[in-house]
């Protein structure tokens, strides 16, 4: 990828909460989007196009961005919406400036867990006869590649365990120094096994906005440009699925390292997205950031993954993505606040999937310019 | 537009039907793909990645229906959804993945299996808000009716201008193979059909439909130089905000002026160079499920001022005007939702390839696609030239 005219982040924000009953959905949808445009130093009028992710099932009604959309400022200029996960909108609009189509374009995404259950609405992507019946959901999914994980690595063995309680121990503890986490209670959801409560995501009102901008030439010092982007996709089937890894996450990281010129060396943090904690650990495996069976030791003891937290600082699809991008670009801008690395991080890789349980990965390589 | 040019190099169309119980989701799609591959003369290798569009996820009956019966593994996948202008964002995706060198080529598919929902009305009705809206049976007919009644107070349109407009497109559709079931409709037996929603009548508005449509798009360098192509000169898109009711009275235009079609037209015909789009097309596909729709569509595409739209659509129905309107039917005639708006690029593609068979028209060198999606809240024009740009 050309860095000349890449597309360069100009501002992000990102709202976390619960069940506000203060707020509307697209109230939360504004009020992100006009923090992420206060970041950016702009307005609406300076955006050309609004590209968001949304799914209509979370949002509770059909073709849900005729109501959303206007509140992330999509009102007399271009709207794309995808039901897709937040990251790919994010890509798309990099193709929208790198394509010279737009020179500003606005990403949101959005979901709201309080207005629904975000798994019982992800059995509904399921075979409604070969599926549906034996209650396969996402949730349901993570808890089968738990187990897929367990056989390949050993079994329930106490070091697994006890990486596991030290990832999770880790990952709570960031949360609590982020200062955008989610704060409140999430919904909380059955936990099939061997899934346990403290494994799960805290599931919120997530909402994420960037601002993308183009780039040209070298730009100032501290602009943080995307110079690589990758996409994977896996078959629908389960089955034909390898469920203790992430094969699809796996090309689409590789994938954007390469077009950015980088090595995971070179990586100095990662943000994914995970329903659970085992998800994450299955993830960083799969990208090559920690060996077969070691994901949960690392997810413990790496500071660069998952430096905001994942998604125990608040989480819904289809906005995972995209505030996984967020926290990594606060990084390399230094402004992350408590959770902020030591070491003023250059290179990020955000990695994250959707619909069904991870069928389709995006990778996205953001740089810091000193 | 700038950049290396793009174009249509392979066209792929199931039948358009009620419903297919026979088929699979995965089926129809193939159908329609596996004939856009072998019209572009390329196969699966050549695909750079795979646009997919389904609108709301209800009319299917499964999330993500595109998941199982789009996506191709080993090729990046997007799902788009804008209702049914979510086929012209397909195309619009496509092309800036193109120009910004993901890809050299893209399979741009949408299906659509509104047959399966028991019925669709109900489900658009979910598209309203749920606490003011919804109880007042607002569906796309209704919302239609309410823009129809405006017309006839604001503009002196009657019956007969709404009857002439679906006549035509429907005795169109007679000469498209792939509108299962079409009939020529007279005016009369337009104004003769049950009233929907006064005063729209049953024949002046879109039938339930199911179907796919498939699109390979490449960059020029992609194309072999002899085959048959149509370059998309221009390409715009606009959104509205949701309020009806804030769309009644304001500087840009009323509700029934289509402020972003016009504004998407405005950019398409800018980067098609075009001035004069009733001298310059030859051949309009617009995307518009009711007669009302497609007489607000003039005026907006710039065809007529706004205080001439009734005379113009009067010019229209005695052919005084020189231009195509819908040769293939348009969405009168069948209306997958999903894919409306990519079968409108489709269609407008294969008159400028001249494969549009038995509806083709003499001499097309320009044509437009218009999308039109969420109770005309969003809107896509799409400008196709035979001319490499």
């Amino acid at each position: 990828m050309s860095r000349e005219g890449a597309a360069a982040v100009a501002g992000v924000a990102v709202e976390l909460t619960t069940a506000d009953r203060t707020r509307s959905l697209p109230e939360l949808i504004f009020s992100c989007v006009s923090a992420a445009l206060a970041d950016a130093g702009c307005v609406m009028a300076d955006v050309e196009a609004v590209t968001c992710a949304c799914e209509d099932l979370i949002d509770g009604r059909g073709l849900s961005n005729m109501i959303t959309g206007p509140a992330a400022g999509a009102y007399l200029r271009d709207e794309t919406r995808l039901s897709e996960d937040g990251l790919a909108a994010l890509s798309l609009a990099a193709a929208q400036i790198e394509s010279g189509t737009f020179d500003r374009v606005l990403v949101a995404a959005w979901g709201r867990a309080a207005e629904g259950d975000p798994d019982r609405i992800s059995a509904q992507g399921y075979d409604p006869f070969t599926a549906q019946p034996l209650g396969l959901g996402d949730m349901a999914v993570s808890a089968l590649r738990a187990s897929a994980y367990l056989r390949r690595h050993g079994g329930p063995a106490a070091r697994h365990r006890a990486d596991r309680d030290r990832a999770v121990a880790a990952r709570q503890e960031r949360a609590k120094r982020n200062p955008r986490a989610n704060r409140l209670p999430g919904r909380s959801p059955s936990v099939p096994y061997p899934l346990r409560p403290a494994d799960l995501r805290v599931e919120s009102d997530a909402v994420a906005a960037v601002v993308l901008r183009r780039a040209a030439g070298p730009g100032p010092a501290g602009l943080v440009r995307i110079t690589g982007i990758g996409h994977a996709t896996e078959s629908f089937h389960l089955g034909d699925r390898l469920l203790s890894g992430l094969p699809s996450a796996r090309a689409a990281a590789r994938h954007a390292l390469t077009q950015a010129g980088r090595g995971l060396g070179a990586v100095d943090v990662v943000e994914v997205s995970g329903r659970t904690v085992w998800d994450e650990a299955q993830m960083v495996e799969s990208i090559g950031l920690a060996s077969p069976g070691e994901g949960f030791a690392a997810l413990a003891t790496d500071a660069r993954l998952n430096p905001s937290g994942g998604s125990a600082a608040g989480d819904c699809e289809p906005a995972s993505g995209l505030v996984r991008f967020a926290e990594a670009a606060l990084q390399l801008a230094g402004r992350a606040g408590g959770v902020q690395l030591a070491g003023m991080p250059r290179v990020a890789l955000v990695v994250s999937g959707a619909a069904l349980a991870g069928q389709t990965h995006t990778a996205v390589v953001a740089e810091h310019e000193r | 537009m700038s950049g290396e040019p793009i174009g249509i190099m392979g066209v792929g169309q199931t039948p358009y039907r009620r419903s297919n119980p026979e088929l699979s989701a995965g089926e129809l799609v193939k159908i329609a793909v596996d004939q856009a591959l072998a019209d572009a003369g390329v196969g699966m290798d050549a695909i750079g990645a795979v646009f997919g569009g389904v609108a709301p996820d209800a009319l299917a009956g499964i999330k993500d229906i595109d998941r199982m019966s789009i996506s191709v593994p080993g090729r990046p996948y997007l799902r788009f959804n804008t209702g049914g202008a979510t086929g012209a964002s397909v195309v619009a995706a496509a092309l800036a993945w193109i120009g910004a060198g993901r890809a050299d080529t893209v399979l741009a598919v949408a299906l659509e299996r509104m047959g399966q929902a028991s019925t669709a009305q109900a489900v658009f009705n979910t598209i309203f808000d749920p606490i003011y809206e919804k109880d007042f049976v607002l569906t796309t007919i209704t919302m239609a009716a309410l823009r129809a009644s405006m017309l006839v107070k604001r503009h002196g349109f009657t019956g007969q201008h709404w009857a002439g407009i679906a006549s035509r497109n429907f005795t169109n559709a007679v000469d498209n193979p792939l509108v299962i079931g079409a009939r020529a409709r007279t005016p009369e037996q337009v104004l003769a059909s049950p009233m929907l929603a006064w005063p729209i009548r049953r024949y002046e508005a879109c039938p339930t439909t199911e179907g796919a449509c498939a699109l390979v798009i490449s960059r020029a360098g992609a194309i072999p130089r002899s085959h048959p192509t149509s370059w998309i000169h221009g390409m715009g898109g606009s959104s509205d905000t949701y309020s009806m009711g804030e769309r009644m009275n304001r500087l840009e235009g009323t509700l029934i002026e289509m402020v972003p079609l016009r504004r998407a037209a405005e950019l398409a015909y800018r980067q098609a160079g075009i001035s004069d789009p009733g001298r310059e097309v030859q051949v309009f596909e617009i995307q518009a499920p009711f007669s009302i729709i497609e007489a607000m569509a003039y005026p907006a595409l710039g065809l007529c001022e706004v205080a001439q739209s009734r005379p113009f659509v009067d010019r229209v129905l005695a052919g005084e005007t020189g231009i195509e309107f819908n040769p293939s039917g348009g969405a009168q005639a069948a209306n997958p939702v999903s894919a409306t708006a990519l079968i409108r690029i489709a269609e407008a593609a294969q008159q400028v390839r001249g494969r549009a068979g038995p509806h083709q028209r003499d001499g097309v060198r320009r044509a437009i696609a218009t999308g039109q999606g969420g109770a005309t809240q969003f809107s896509t024009v799409c400008v196709l030239g035979g001319d490499r740009p």
